[in-house]
């Protein structure tokens, strides 16, 4: 099992002859990195039986693992997770069993916006705004030529597709919940979740929502940012139907927003 | 292999000032008009809220292929190559300059008087409101003095704008709705208004005016020919003679092809950057410094103005986004009376969310979520953020200047412009004196609405640039008269932004419109009336 996902990781270039000499893996097209054997050591299997009420597969095949092996399988995972994003185009080099990996699980994902985001939205709530997002990833263009305003002839593009990074890091969250509480991150209770996620983000220096969606350094960031820089986030703080963003009747501009109706609308 | 494509005018360039020039003239003479645009085609208006859509959702440029990889220049402020030009992502923002900015020298001892005056203007002015459509609000009158009423009423003060005005006005300055080109009518075959808040970079549903309107009329009814990805490298001078005889031209589909093309009258409409340019790279052994540059000002005297940007903390309950791009302004400082210090600006007021967004760490640095962030958002929004901004006069030095540079070549081997703007001695002696005056205007409104200054900066670099072919009534110190046309090339035509002799201290392609309408008053006198 071990040789099986570490030559599906190391994309046919990686063996347990290698890893014995601290290999080269190659994780794109003419990228390299140097693995550790600590990080190696992670992949192996384990005889833990399975306890996801959120299909975890990655946790599942790489883990099971005793209390106290979080830390390790963190960084295996938190190593994928960094070495992503390095080009447009990028894939890792997982072969089919493990292309799933890079997508993002939408029970996951789920779990992570009742986590973080304001329980005021509501189950509906929730949902569109996981929903949203998922279609955000969907339509998100690696390469593509960003507005380039008045005060600058800078010509920039998108970045690489950050859901690899991010689909990555829910299963990390998953795969922390089961190091700490022998369940899986959508089981445990809100607070145990918020405590996993508080500490993800503090290990990786998040200081502020990130104006760049696709910037976001953890997927919590980026829910974070796609939620709150929503026009419907905006009414929801003011309590107040502004509709930014949307065509409005210019005469209706000299009133205040009416009062927002619960669920969205005016009252 | 050689194309000759013949007109009575052929104008370079396809943005704002250019289709002004078009339009009254294919409407007023009979006259064969070519217009040529390096560019391509600019986004149909129907592709619009599509491509809005991707820029709200991810940043992307919702205007395509609208630039020339290696056709850039270094220092340049934006890069809009394409039908319609710089304005077909511009604010809509159309201030007139005050009758003070043309007459500085005169009145205040410092940099250069135009060689017309407000009053010259003001009939351009409202030609160039009206054919745009411009929606606005009358001023007092002594601060405000215009020929006739605006075509459009003003643009109604969002609920935001009538509190941040009545706290404006509590200092006791005059503000009044930012006059704009944004429809608070219908106008124009073009829709009112819906405050979707992305005018710049985009309107979705045309309530903005931009240049693709004028020239889709102008094919439509058959008045011009559009001749795009075609570039222009250089004006030729007849053999005897100083008229311009042709230009010459490269598709950019077709390198190998040499394109001719030969006219009357030649108007070069290509903005502050590359109208001079283009007269650079057009020397040759007669003219070894550019045409029309017997003063060798072509490319000088670059002008625009500086700003300082502040936000002031108010106890207003504002809500962002109703409609976000509009400000109010005063103009109480652009016509300040006698100065014992010469310190000129416009102000502007706009709603800000600045500082009032959600966060994720709190005030004690501990990451919240749930619940936490909005509820700490909902407790910073009971009160408002307003956005003050002063433009003020940066007087140019002659040695504010456009270049060739060798360092640089166009995908055809010519060299790029290099721009270096530079403030001429009086003004770098007022700067600081200014900018310090606009700080504490800012204070001392902030006191007033029982407010305080978040933050004030001043930005290094000169707004809404022009200048590079000034005009005056000297040919040894201009490149043009006051119509615009080249002192050494009768039939040569410079429009718009580079005739400018300084850059007000004003949102300036109103101004640029209104040179560019004059000028085509006198471009349409060599031909016969319709």
């Amino acid at each position: 099992m071990a040789s099986k996902v570490a030559s599906d990781i190391g994309g046919g270039q990686y063996s347990d002859r290698a890893a014995r000499a601290a290999p080269v893996v190659s994780v794109g097209a003419g990228w390299y990195v140097r693995a550790s054997a600590t990080i190696l050591e992670t992949a192996m299997p384990s005889t833990q039986p399975r306890q996801q009420p959120v299909e975890s597969p990655l946790a599942s095949e790489l883990a099971p693992q005793p209390a106290g092996a979080s830390s390790s399988r963190r960084t295996f995972l938190g190593w994928l997770a960094a070495v992503v994003p390095v080009s447009a185009g990028f894939r890792l080099p997982f072969g089919p069993a493990l292309r799933r990996y890079e997508r993002i699980d939408p029970a996951l994902l789920r779990a992570l916006a009742v986590t973080i985001l304001p329980s005021e939205l509501g189950v509906d709530g929730v949902e569109r705004t996981a929903g949203a997002f998922e279609k955000w990833v969907a339509g998100y263009r690696a390469g593509a030529e960003l507005n380039h305003g008045y005060g600058s002839d800078r010509i920039r593009t998108t970045a690489a597709d950050p859901s690899i990074r991010w689909a990555l890091q829910l299963r990390t969250l998953d795969s922390d919940a089961r190091s700490a509480h022998r369940s899986g991150f959508a089981s445990i209770t809100g607070e145990q979740r918020r405590a996993i996620v508080r500490s993800q983000l503090a290990e990786d220096g998040a200081t502020a929502l990130p104006g760049d969606i696709a910037g976001a350094g953890h997927v919590a960031l980026a829910l974070l940012a796609s939620f709150y820089a929503s026009p419907a986030a905006t009414d929801l703080c003011y309590e107040a139907a502004i509709a930014r963003n949307a065509c409005r009747p210019l005469a209706a501009v000299t009133e205040p927003p009416a009062p927002l109706r619960r669920g969205g609308g005016r009252s | 292999m050689r194309r000759v494509i013949e007109s009575d005018i052929c104008i370079i360039g396809s943005g704002i000032t250019a289709a002004m020039v078009a339009e009254k003239v294919a409407g007023a003479r009979n006259a064969t008009i070519v217009v040529v645009e390096a560019g391509d085609e600019t986004v149909p208006l129907a592709e619009r809220f599509a491509r809005r859509q991707r820029y709200l959702d991810y940043g992307e440029s919702p205007w395509g292929s609208d630039h020339i990889d290696a056709m850039s220049a270094d220092g340049i402020q934006s890069r809009s190559m394409q039908v319609g030009g710089l304005a077909m992502h511009w604010g809509g923002v159309t201030p007139r300059f005050s009758p003070e900015d043309f007459r500085v020298r005169s009145l205040y001892g410092v940099g250069h008087d135009w060689p017309i005056t407000y009053e010259d203007l003001d009939p351009f002015y409202q030609e160039a409101e009206e054919r745009m459509g411009v929606a606005g609000e009358q001023g007092p009158p002594a601060l405000d003095p215009r020929g006739k009423p605006y075509p459009m009423p003003p643009l109604p003060l969002s609920h935001n704008l009538q509190l941040l005005r009545a706290w404006g006005e509590a200092t006791g300055i005059a503000f009044t709705s930012q006059p704009s080109s944004k429809n608070s009518v219908p106008y124009g075959g073009r829709p009112t208004c819906c405050r979707n808040d992305t005018c710049t970079p985009i309107c979705p549903i045309g309530a903005k005016y931009s240049p693709d309107f004028t020239w889709n009329a102008l094919r439509m009814a058959n008045r011009i020919q559009l001749e795009t990805r075609t570039v222009v490298r250089r004006l030729v001078v007849e053999p005897r003679g100083t008229r311009v005889s042709h230009a010459v031209a490269v598709h950019r589909d077709r390198p190998g092809e040499s394109v001719e093309f030969r006219a009357r009258s030649f108007v070069v409409a290509g903005g502050y950057a590359w109208s001079p340019h283009l007269l650079l790279l057009s020397a040759e052994p007669r003219y070894p410094n550019g045409l029309a540059n017997r003063s060798g000002t072509v490319g000088k005297y670059l002008t625009g103005h500086r700003n300082v940007n502040g936000y002031v903390r108010l106890p207003l309950r504002l809500f962002p986004g109703m409609n976000e791009q509009h400000s109010l302004v005063s103009k109480q400082f652009m016509r300040p009376g006698p100065l014992a210090r010469y310190v000129r600006h416009d102000l502007r007021i706009w709603e800000s969310a600045s500082g009032r967004g959600p966060r994720l760490r709190n005030d004690a640095g501990a990451i919240m979520l749930g619940d936490e962030i909005m509820q700490d958002w909902r407790g910073r929004t009971g009160t408002g953020t307003a956005r003050v901004r002063a433009y003020y006069d940066v007087i140019p030095d002659r040695e504010s200047s456009l270049t060739l540079d060798a360092s640089s070549k166009t995908p055809w081997g010519d060299p790029n412009p290099k721009l270096a703007f530079r403030d001429s001695a009086e003004s770098i002696a007022l700067r600081q004196p200014t900018e310090d005056g606009i700080r504490a205007l800012f204070t001392r409104m902030a006191k007033a609405g029982n407010g305080e200054v978040i933050s004030a900066r001043s930005d290094a670099f000169q707004d809404h640039p022009a200048g590079g072919c000034r005009m005056g009534s000297d040919p040894a110190t201009s490149v043009t008269d006051s119509w615009g046309r080249a002192h050494d090339h009768e039939n040569l035509f410079i429009v718009g932004a580079p005739t400018c002799v300084s850059g007000g201290c004003a949102n300036g392609t109103l101004t640029f419109v209104a040179l560019a309408l004059r000028s085509a008053h006198q471009i349409g006198e060599a031909f016969a009336k319709r």
